[in-house]
């Protein structure tokens, strides 16, 4: 079944429909979720009513995070079988990839002045996710610089490997590092956050994560279009 | 500039569901749809048989 899907007419006709029903269930999850934590959810004692930030400024930190070590999945992919749909897929990750490390920057910076007193600090999380910003939007501009897309899949596959090195020194960052940034809340050896707090948490990390999956696919059949079909 | 606490949540959802639309609508120009590229080539053909039938009569 998976193996079907890197064949471009299956990938297209699959993604063409499979998109709209991501994203009907992304709003649909998302909505419920910042129902739940935004009016459902009990106060924090240390934070008060801000710590509500984590509605979405923690599934956007993720996704930055998730949708970079995807992409480097396809780069792999694309490295060894060359197919059009792990480089179309690679190239529709990485746009999504840069809105949500900005985002996850802007309402980190939002949350910080009243936590933290200053929208910006020279923190280890927050550099080296900075540093994921730039390295998103070197790696778009470099996908468009080679004439040859072969080619420019090739630069763009190494470059995303090379860059995967920050991945794990953003996740790390606070074992590392004295951060400002708080430790992990929620590991694989379980969650520290109080499950009424929790639950709508987890709901918007879904709805984020259907609502980008659907944008990718989305990009990834038409940009597929563009290169086979045109 | 300082903001209240539900002023800045409210405004870290405006900015979050503004980026998810934004992205969404961006993902739309990243290139054309198979049937409007159909559509497109259909029209063109059905242009160049008219093309074709002018200059014969």
């Amino acid at each position: 079944m998976l193996g079907q899907l890197a064949s471009p007419p299956k990938f297209h006709a699959v993604a063409s429909w499979l998109w709209v029903w991501l994203l009907l269930a992304g709003v649909l999850l998302l909505g419920f979720g910042l129902y739940t934590g935004l009016f459902l959810a009990p106060v924090d004692g240390q934070q008060g009513e801000v710590y509500r930030a984590i509605y979405v400024h923690v599934p956007a930190a993720w996704m930055s995070m998730f949708l970079y070590l995807v992409a480097c999945g396809y780069a792999m992919l694309n490295w060894v079988y060359r197919s059009d749909v792990s480089a179309v897929m690679m190239r529709a990750l990485l746009p999504t990839g840069a809105w949500m490390t900005a985002l996850a920057l802007i309402t980190g910076a939002l949350w910080g002045k009243p936590t933290w007193g200053a929208y910006w600090v020279w923190d280890a999380r927050m550099t080296s996710e900075l540093l994921l910003l730039f390295i998103y939007l070197g790696l778009i501009a470099l996908g468009q610089l080679a004439t040859d897309p072969a080619k420019a899949d090739r630069v763009l596959a190494v470059g995303l490997l090379i860059g995967a090195v920050n991945i794990p020194l953003i996740y790390l960052s606070v074992v590392f590092w004295n951060t400002l940034h708080q430790g992990y809340s929620v590991s694989l050896g379980g969650s520290r956050i109080h499950p009424d707090i929790a639950m709508g948490m987890w709901l918007s990390v879904l709805g984020f994560w259907l609502i980008c999956a659907s944008t990718v696919l989305n990009r990834a059949r038409r940009l597929l279009v563009q290169r086979r079909w045109r | 500039m300082n903001f209240d606490a539900w002023q800045t949540v409210w405004i870290c959802v405006a900015l979050s569901v503004s980026v998810l639309v934004l992205d969404g609508v961006f993902a739309f120009r990243a290139g054309p749809d198979k049937t409007e590229l159909a559509r497109k080539s259909q029209r063109s053909s059905r242009m160049a048989r008219m093309g074709k039938k002018g200059s014969a009569q």
